[in-house]
């Protein structure tokens, strides 16, 4: 049984290095992956097109998934994983306890594999609240919506509730006069026949 | 266990992002070398090394059970695998769907080459139900998608999910069949390995 094991771990560990040696070139983390991929295999596959035709040893052999569950970690030692949780656009979350670097929360769909779209092939870790991009769309929000933008002047450090004036808006609202190009076809045709 | 698998290959089938695959399918240098190293390559290195050493006389069951798991095509959950660790797994992924078009063709060969009449079924109908298998659940799949549509399966993401996992029990239950007899018939060799690596026999 522990033979079985260590030869289980063996051969999916040769897998991995062999591959990913094999395509080196075309980068470590790509390398990385294809390799992961080609240690991987669907025992299920096997055992379903093979059905009562395997004798009990290989069933025992096809019964070691355990190798799959700590490529993870070897992934963090190897340095191969970005260490981020991937942008996958799904809704729940859950722990990878074998991943040095993955131990934040990360948001999968599924470990069957929904993946995000297409437009971009490579996929793009998850913003944190304190990483860049996030504070580059902060700036950018607060660039538009600064109150010295809006009313030509600072923000007022203290404000007096009684004071404050409701000023009303000089626009008319769209209902009853539509901005231009927005109006109904019936009304612009009349309106270019007039002109 | 048939069934189950056809019904996770389907679920798994239904999930592939199309567009990707045409995006990585017009630059496929990179695929057909990792496609013909894990479905050529890698076979016939587990069949020779085998061979070598002598693997198909000594022990013939242990022989099969690798070379079945070399011929057999990656498992359908590695580009999840790939994108928890947050590697490229658009790329696992179109791999992964050309690695498993090949499957029906180069497994019952190198079963044939290197295993010949340990494996009791004919080579050539282990590619039958291989196309099958992968065939008919890809053709569910596609169906399924024409059918209900992508936004629909989105919208039932949760849902696909928990059928998956349920799937994922019951073939998990009848793989490990035999493991529980075993650990029960070496219950004292097991239980000692299990106490050398609890966390309070490791020392710190």
């Amino acid at each position: 049984m522990l033979g079985l094991g260590a030869l289980a771990f063996a051969v999916c560990y040769a897998i991995l290095g062999l591959t990913t040696l094999v395509v080196l070139s075309a980068g470590r983390e790509r390398a990385f992956a294809l390799g992961l991929m080609a240690s991987q295999r669907n025992i299920g596959l096997m055992v379903a097109a093979t059905g009562n035709a395997l004798p009990e040893l290989t069933w025992l052999l096809r019964a070691m998934p355990v190798p799959y569950l700590s490529l993870p970690a070897v992934a963090d030692a190897a340095g191969a994983s970005s260490g981020e949780p991937p942008a996958l656009g799904c809704e729940w979350a859950l722990r990878w306890p074998l991943a040095g670097g993955i131990r934040g929360q990360l948001k999968i769909p599924a470990l069957g594999g929904d993946f995000q779209s297409a437009a971009s092939p490579r996929i793009e870790p998850v913003v944190a609240p304190a990483a860049a991009p996030a504070r580059c769309r902060a700036r950018a929000r607060r660039r538009v919506l600064h109150p010295g933008r809006i009313e030509r002047r600072a923000p007022a450090a203290i404000v007096v509730a009684g004071q404050l004036k409701v000023i009303p808006w000089r626009a008319m609202p769209t209902a009853t006069r539509p901005m231009p190009d927005h109006e109904p076809s019936h009304e612009r045709r009349a309106w270019r026949a007039r002109s | 266990m048939p069934a189950a698998i056809f019904l996770l290959l389907c679920i798994a089938f239904l999930r592939v992002d199309t567009t990707a695959l045409r995006i990585h399918l017009r630059r496929p240098g990179l695929i057909v070398v990792v496609t013909a190293w894990t479905m050529l390559g890698i076979p016939a290195l587990v069949g020779v090394a085998g061979f070598v050493a002598g693997l198909l006389t000594r022990s013939p069951d242990l022989f099969l059970a690798l070379m079945l798991q070399a011929v057999a095509s990656p498992m359908m959950a590695a580009p999840a695998f790939a994108a928890l660790m947050g590697l490229d797994a658009t790329l696992v992924l179109v791999t992964l769907v050309a690695s498993s078009a090949l499957t029906p063709f180069t497994a019952p060969l190198f079963t044939y080459v290197f295993i010949g009449p340990a494996l009791t079924l004919p080579p050539l109908r282990l590619g039958m139900k291989l196309v099958l298998i992968l065939g008919g659940s890809a053709l569910v799949a596609i169906a399924i998608r024409r059918l209900v549509g992508i936004a629909a399966i989105t919208h039932h993401k949760d849902r696909i999910d928990g059928v998956n996992v349920l799937l994922v029990f019951v073939f998990v239950g009848a793989v490990m069949e035999h493991v529980a007899a075993r650990i029960l018939a070496h219950r004292y060799s097991c239980s000692a390995l299990v106490r050398s690596r609890s966390p309070s026999a490791t020392p710190s």
